[in-house]
This record gives C-alpha cells, structure tokens and sequence, in this order.
C-alpha cells in the first residue's frame, strides 16, 4: 500500500452547521441526550454527569469549548462516548452523522482565522464530501478542561 | 464510609444526598423565628441556604423548608433545603459511593463532594457537609 493511500476512520458529527470529526478509536459508543446531573462548582464546559453503562463520566460541551453558542438539546442531539488513555467522557454533540475514511495525506493545518483556543483544539482539516471537516484532538479538550493538566 | 444511610434532599432545583453520620438534628422551619429558637438551645448556630451556596440560582422558597444541622467543633451549621425527601436504611444492599470522574474532580471550585451514587440509571451527588458547613463558617467570619 503507498502512503498517499492511507485512511483512517473518523466518526463525523455536526456542531452547529460545521462538522467535526473524532478518531473513531477514541470512541466507544454513541448515545441519546438526557439531561445530565449538574454538578455546581463545575468549569462551565463541563455540563454535569451521566452514569453510561455502571461508569459515572463528565459531560463536555464540545461547542461552548469552540466558542459556539450551546444550543438547546433535540431530537438529534448525542453524546459521544469516549475515552482517552483512563479518562471516559460523554462529548455533547447536535447530529452525529457516520463512521468515514479520510484519506490522512489530505489533512491540512487549522485555517490561520481561528483563535488560539479553537486552533489548539484541533489537529487538523479534511474534506468530506466537499466540506471542510476539522479534527478534534482529545487530549487537547481534555486539557482545556483541566487547565492544570 | 457506609453508605447505607443517605438522606435524600430536595433543593429548589437539584436533588442531592446527604450523609446521616454528618447530620445532628433534621428540623422543620416554617420561618427564621424558628432557626432563633433552636440557637437557643445549643451551641451558636450559623445557617444558609444550602442550594444558593452550591449554585447561585438554585433559590429556596423560604416557607416549610427543612434545615440540616451539621455539627463542627465549637458551632452548629444549619443548611436548609426545600424538602429532605427519604432516608434510605438498606443494611442488605448498601448503595456504593463512586468517586467522582477524575477530570472532573480536578477541575472542581470546591471540594464539596464525597462522591456520587447512581440510583435508578442517575447519578446522584454526596454532598460532603462539613466542608460545606466550614466553608460556611470562614464566610460567615469574614463577614462578621
């Protein structure tokens, strides 16, 4: 196999009219939305928690860590479950859309026009369908929560 | 700790649980006069709501509310809420205390948590009282 040929599987999702996408290794399982326990004290990011199959795990609002505005949860509202090294977390997403091949050598670097936040959060943009589809990096949103990290 | 003896409590917005082995006296209080008649009784008593302090919004109704007596060294803390709900004293099947996520307790303002129990698919907050009744205590100093 030549080196331009390689993919690797992403879980594409909506947040807001822009999509993001997620190493699907990282991700355990896609779940409903409802409503989490709130836990006051919190960074505003975190929204509460949910118990997901016997783990207790925080909610992360993916949006209100890209600057968006946290629109109210419907019908096509999920969370993402997901893990990075022992940490489990439920990612608050509008729409998960599929499981998709991008091809890796596409992948270009975060457009200069984000902020420092948003470029940190992201490892990257591929194109879908002729979308642009930026990669999330979770160690980095897991960062953001825990500053001290 | 066991876990076999949770209090249920109801604040405006939130339900939590409560320890019993932190807990003194459950009263109920149908005005402030009440609360000055129980500082009579006892050591000083300081109280406050005890949603507003966990989350500013969560306001309580101030008519027939409850009030959680936590007992420190030399005072008492009074911390009411809208309703203590149950008590639960299931000695055969003791519910588990979960510690919180780690990520989550890292990021925390206050440590005001013993951890989390899930009861009917939910997880439910243990409220960690003496923390909260002492921080209560060095505000009400301050303030003093």
């Amino acid at each position: 196999m030549q080196p331009e040929d390689q993919t690797t599987t992403y879980l594409l999702f909506r947040l807001g009219d822009e999509y993001y996408a997620l190493a699907s290794g990282m991700v355990a399982e896609i779940a409903r939305w409802r409503a989490p326990t709130v836990v006051p004290g919190a960074p505003p990011a975190v929204s509460g928690i949910i118990n997901q199959r016997g783990v207790v795990m925080p909610v992360i609002q993916v949006g209100l860590l890209l600057g968006m505005t946290v629109t109210p949860p419907d019908r096509a509202t999920r969370y993402i479950v997901a893990h990075y090294e022992d940490i489990h977390l439920a990612l608050l997403v509008n729409t998960v859309i599929d499981l998709i091949d991008l091809p890796e050598d596409a992948r270009e670097p975060p457009p200069a026009t984000l902020n420092a936040q948003q470029a940190r959060l992201l490892q990257g943009v591929l194109r879908w369908q002729g979308r642009p589809v930026s990669l999330l990096s979770l160690a980095e949103m897991i960062a953001t929560v825990r500053p001290n990290s | 700790m066991q876990a076999n003896l949770l209090l249920t409590v109801r604040t405006a917005l939130h339900r939590y649980l409560v320890h019993r082995t932190q807990v003194s006296q459950l009263l109920i209080i149908h005005s402030p006069a009440d609360l000055e008649q129980v500082e009579e009784q006892g050591p000083p008593l300081v109280s406050d709501e005890l949603g507003r302090l966990l989350d500013p919004s969560d306001v309580l109704h101030y008519q027939d509310c409850h009030a959680i007596v936590v007992p420190l060294r030399r005072r008492r803390v009074a911390l009411l809420v809208e309703r203590v709900e149950d008590i639960r004293m299931n000695k055969e099947t003791p519910e588990e205390i979960l510690p919180l996520p780690r990520l989550l307790a890292a990021t925390l303002a206050h440590p005001w948590y013993l951890g989390v129990v899930v009861r009917d698919e939910s997880p439910l907050l243990v409220l960690d009282m003496r923390q909260i009744a002492r921080h209560l205590l060095v505000m009400h100093k301050k303030n003093a």
